[in-house]
């Protein structure tokens, strides 16, 4: 299947799944290629017009020589020679994903779609093309910078070759894509993370019996806020027709009750980058930007902008980081309490097997919870002018950063969420219960990979859990 | 005048700090009484027809007893026993009482609804002990799972317990975050407003191209707030001269400006919204649903005074103060490099020399020390890793309220930064002999009343502390020409 392009009203989630996670082509459409050259056109004979007016990276330098204007034979020669984008300079030992690296390319398009690029139509084509060859690798470290120049080198880099004209290089390069493609990674992966947190949780809340009444319908009618009634309602999803004997008589610890709180927040975080992914993915943020032509202006106008500058996406992402490190926190205290319930066998050991029962589940919350709490760190604009030589780019773009320790802050919350599953697990075999008739399902999944566990002698657990964890991440990065 | 609670819709940030600000009175309405009579009605038979059913703190001690019984005997002579602590936290001052009283309101929030089953009468005395003076609150010590640390404090406001009746809850509930967060998104409002006004003087003393704020980019850029962000700079920056502008793209740290301050927009948007919310939707734990309130009579123990929400917000709010702050420092940092602001070298005047201490030179380092600060306290308030308490029970803190703490922190160092960015503009627009736009006008005569521009050596720090002294006072009382909303 291909995704056909003809406005921006075609940069929508679905068809960024589409060609990122099924590994779709992309083809600009036939009236989207008339816009693009019409556009380009106007904008010919708007430069054409006056040559000395500034159009950064056009009629001036580019960078730290934005302020010397170029004549004629300059302009015509920098567009000629630049018809290469330098490949980029940031290593390290990590990449992005894939899909991601297609989420870019895919979200390069917007500013070229509707003519606003000020390109001919060969150039959104030559792009498109990219996503059905060898994806580049982008390195995940020495990506910050002002606008996004440096990871875009990576990816830009790679265009099919062809000749350049006048705007058409900067175009390529310019623009905040990378900021829009890790928005939107985030929001759909965490869109499957919350899904599988609920499911474990709500297991964590049948295994230790905690009371039901913090999930009550009655609390979903009172509330006022969305978030709350978001997050109250999957709770009550996966709690439908649970038993309503053998619970604890009382309330359970604090970490329970708590639970639709702490995820009415993540939910909030879920539902913040969601729409900075949606925006993001329909902006034009090119610099300099082509309005295109009105009555008033026939020949529209390139204007100088800060587009590139995504300011949206590292605080969002940051959101879902420190949701992620709250749900790991609480992943530790359910499994220490499991372990250590008065109700339940003690350390969760079963008869005839190791008094320490699974309790190094319980230890092994608290590296985890460490470092997710290490990856929630915030992500500030940088105190460094690095790069800012002659006062132009003095303030970077912070929004790889904070995708990079996402990516920590997921992996963490997976682990936490499969460790908080085994323990559950284990606590609700050796009860002879079952779970809410959703959850048997959830469970049945977990003794797949995590059986529950009699003795620990030849039973290589650390494998067991990680074949887990990377079972849920694929389920949650899968189409 | 008197805030009257009837409904939803009388619990507003407006009337919270009419309350906790402006110390009006607040009281019940009819409607309200009528709803509280009603339910504290229903609860005391719903406890008579139950006796056997665990609601906590009323059939159930409290606690780390929790899983212990009480008749109504035993309830009784535990009643008489009266709290059992006058206050446990200390250190670090006291809470200003503005923010005690908008506490006191977002518990009188929790009653209003009949969620709390308390009598009218300990309602009513709750919002008169707001016709005088609050308990006075340590600001140190104050996190705990739920929010009772605060609320023992507070909780001398209410008449005697040994002739309490029978009620879910006294104020087991989110009261201090949601409160504190209400006066918090109040200022943020009004802060913005001031960093609004102060980043345009610095857009126009820069004679940045218009074109990175052209309307044009509302609709190619498709957010609200960003483009709300762009109609207020360009209202203020109206009149301005179009012409003799930079001929080039000014630096980045002012090109992406509408971006930044469109964040801090949303997340001002996202703060009061939570606040709002929140008030209305206070939860206590026990929770009584009378009838036609939840979906049955029931009285259940829930995390109500766990609120999530409110930090999160907080957090964003802090954070955008600080990348502002940090965008404000290239600015005062640009409008002293003459090769890069195209004014006159380190703003001395014609045929001067810093050295004559004529002008704002070396105020670009005071910036730093406020920032690296504002970074510490603005890491986010995550769900602290350690068991607080010597119980099962109680094994999660709340962090609503070092949330607070944190932002209101923030907040004044962001005033510093901002009172450093407005004098340094303003004498930026002297020092080049240009006229402030008329959008601006009056915010300029006020920032010079505090900080003139500099022509004679005088001590900067303090015209910079006064003028910061001023701006947070108008972000608190919100009557000065400093925080008027920017005219559309």
């Amino acid at each position: 299947m291909t995704v056909i392009l003809t406005n921006r009203k075609d940069f929508t989630l679905e068809n960024l799944k589409r060609v990122s996670l099924d590994g779709e082509s992309v083809r600009i459409s036939r009236l989207a290629k008339r816009v693009i050259d019409k556009a380009r056109g106007t904008f010919m004979a708007y430069l054409n017009i006056d040559r000395s007016r500034f159009i950064y990276g056009t009629t001036s330098g580019a960078g730290h020589h934005a302020d010397q204007r170029l004549s004629l034979k300059q302009q015509k020669r920098m567009a000629r020679q630049r018809n290469r984008v330098p490949r980029g300079g940031g290593f390290g030992p990590d990449y992005l994903p894939e899909r991601v690296v297609r989420m870019i390319i895919f979200a390069r398009l917007t500013n070229y779609i509707e003519g606003h690029a000020k390109t001919r139509s060969v150039e959104p084509e030559r792009i498109a093309q990219m996503l059905d060859k060898p994806i580049p690798k982008v390195p995940l470290s020495g990506q910050v910078g002002a606008g996004e120049i440096l990871p875009l080198a990576h990816v830009m880099s790679h265009m099919p070759r062809g000749g350049t004209e006048e705007a058409e290089p900067m175009a390529r390069v310019n623009g905040s894509p990378v900021s829009t493609a890790v928005l939107c990674d985030v929001a759909l992966s965490t869109q499957k993370r919350l899904a599988l947190a609920y499911q474990i949780f709500c297991l964590s809340i049948e295994a230790y019996g905690a009371p039901l009444t913090p999930y009550s319908a009655s609390l979903l009618r009172y509330s006022q806020n969305n978030y709350e009634k978001l997050a109250l309602r999957s709770m009550r999803y996966w709690l439908n027709k649970a038993p309503t004997t053998n619970r604890l008589p009382y309330q359970a610890p604090v970490s329970w009750r708590i639970l639709p709180p702490v995820l009415a927040a993540a939910e909030e975080a879920h539902s913040t980058v969601m729409d900075s992914a949606e925006i993001s993915l329909r902006a034009v943020t090119d610099n300099p930007v082509y309005v295109l032509p009105t009555r008033r202006e026939p020949l529209g106008r390139a204007i100088s902008t800060g587009g590139y500058h995504n300011a949206q996406a590292a605080p969002a992402i940051d959101d879902i980081n420190a949701r992620y490190a709250d749900l790991c926190t609480l992943a530790d205290r359910h499994t220490m309490k499991l372990h250590s319930a008065q109700h339940l066998p003690s350390n969760l050991a079963a008869p005839g097997g190791e008094s320490y029962g699974t309790t190094m589940f319980s230890f092994l919350q608290i590296g985890y919870g460490e470092e997710a709490r290490l990856a929630a760190r915030r992500s500030f604009l940088p105190a460094s002018e690095g790069g800012g030589i002659g006062g132009q780019n003095d303030v970077a773009s912070i929004s790889l950063l904070a995708y990079q320790k996402h990516l920590r802050s997921a992996f963490c919350l997976e682990a936490s969420l499969a460790l908080l599953a085994a323990s559950a697990s284990q606590a609700l075999w050796l009860t002879k219960r079952r779970p809410a008739h959703r959850l048997a399902t959830v469970l049945e999944g977990i003794r797949e990979f995590v059986p529950p566990v009699t003795t620990r002698s030849n039973r290589n657990m650390g494998r067991e859990l990680e074949n887990l964890q990377q079972n849920f991440e694929r389920n949650i990065n899968s189409a | 005048m008197t805030v009257l609670l009837n409904d939803l819709h009388d619990l507003t940030l407006i009337n919270l700090e009419r309350v906790a600000r402006s110390r009006e009175k607040v009281r019940f309405g009819r409607v309200a009484l009528n709803r509280l009579t009603k339910s504290h009605a229903e609860f005391r038979k719903h406890v008579q027809d139950h006796p056997k059913d665990f609601i906590y703190g009323v059939t159930s001690d409290y606690g780390p007893n929790a899983h212990r019984k009480l008749d109504s005997t035993e309830r009784k002579r535990l009643r008489e026993l009266g709290m059992p602590f006058l206050g446990l936290s200390f250190a670090d001052d006291f809470l200003p009482e503005t923010k005690v009283r908008a506490m006191v309101f977002s518990i009188l929030a929790l009653f209003l609804r009949g969620g709390a089953a308390v009598s009218s009468n300990m309602a009513q005395t709750l919002a008169k002990s707001l016709d005088g003076d609050m308990p006075r609150i340590p600001a140190g010590g104050l996190t705990s799972p739920g929010e009772i640390l605060p609320l023992f404090y507070l909780m001398r406001l209410l008449p005697d317990t040994s002739v309490n009746q029978l009620q879910a809850s006294t104020g087991n509930t989110a009261c201090c975050s949601v409160g504190m967060a209400g006066i918090a998104a109040i200022e943020a409002d009004r802060r913005l407003i001031v960093a609004q006004k102060a980043f345009a003087l610095s857009y126009d003393a820069m004679r940045a191209p218009l074109e990175h704020i052209d309307p044009a980019l509302k609709s190619l850029w498709g957010d609200p707030f960003e483009g709300r962000a762009i109609d207020n700079l360009s209202a203020l920056l109206k009149g301005t001269a179009k012409d003799n502008r930079r001929a080039f793209q000014a630096p980045v740290s002012y090109r992406i400006l509408p971006r930044l301050l469109g964040q801090g927009l949303r997340s001002s948007q996202r703060l009061s919204d939570t606040s709002e919310n929140s008030l209305q939707s206070m939860i206590s734990n026990p929770m009584f649903f009378s009838l036609g309130c939840g979906t049955k009579v029931e009285a259940i123990s829930t995390g109500g005074y766990h609120n999530s929400l409110v930090p999160q917000a907080l957090d964003g709010m802090s954070m955008s103060w600080v990348d502002l702050a940090e965008i404000a420092r290239r600015h005062i940092i640009k409008l002293h490099k003459g090769a890069v602001s195209q004014l006159p070298d380190r703003l001395v005047r014609d045929g001067d020399t810093f050295r004559s201490g004529r002008s704002t030179s070396y105020m670009e380092f005071v910036a730093t020390d406020f920032i690296d600060e504002m970074r510490r306290w603005a890491e986010p308030s995550l769900l602290s890793a350690g068991e607080p308490g010597a119980s099962e029970q109680d094994d999660i803190n709340t962090m609503g309220y070092i949330a607070c703490r944190n932002e209101a922190r923030v907040a004044v160092l962001f005033d510093r930064v901002m009172a450093l960015l407005a004098g340094v503009a303003s004498h930026a627009l002297d020092v080049s002999g240009r006229t402030i736009p008329v959008g601006l006008d009056g915010f300029t005569q006020e920032i010079r009343r505090y900080f003139p521009p500099v022509t004679r050596k005088r001590e900067l720090g303090k015209s910079a502390e006064e003028l910061t002294r001023s701006l947070t006072a108008s972000i608190r009382n919100g009557d000065s020409i400093l925080t008027a909303p920017v005219a559309g």
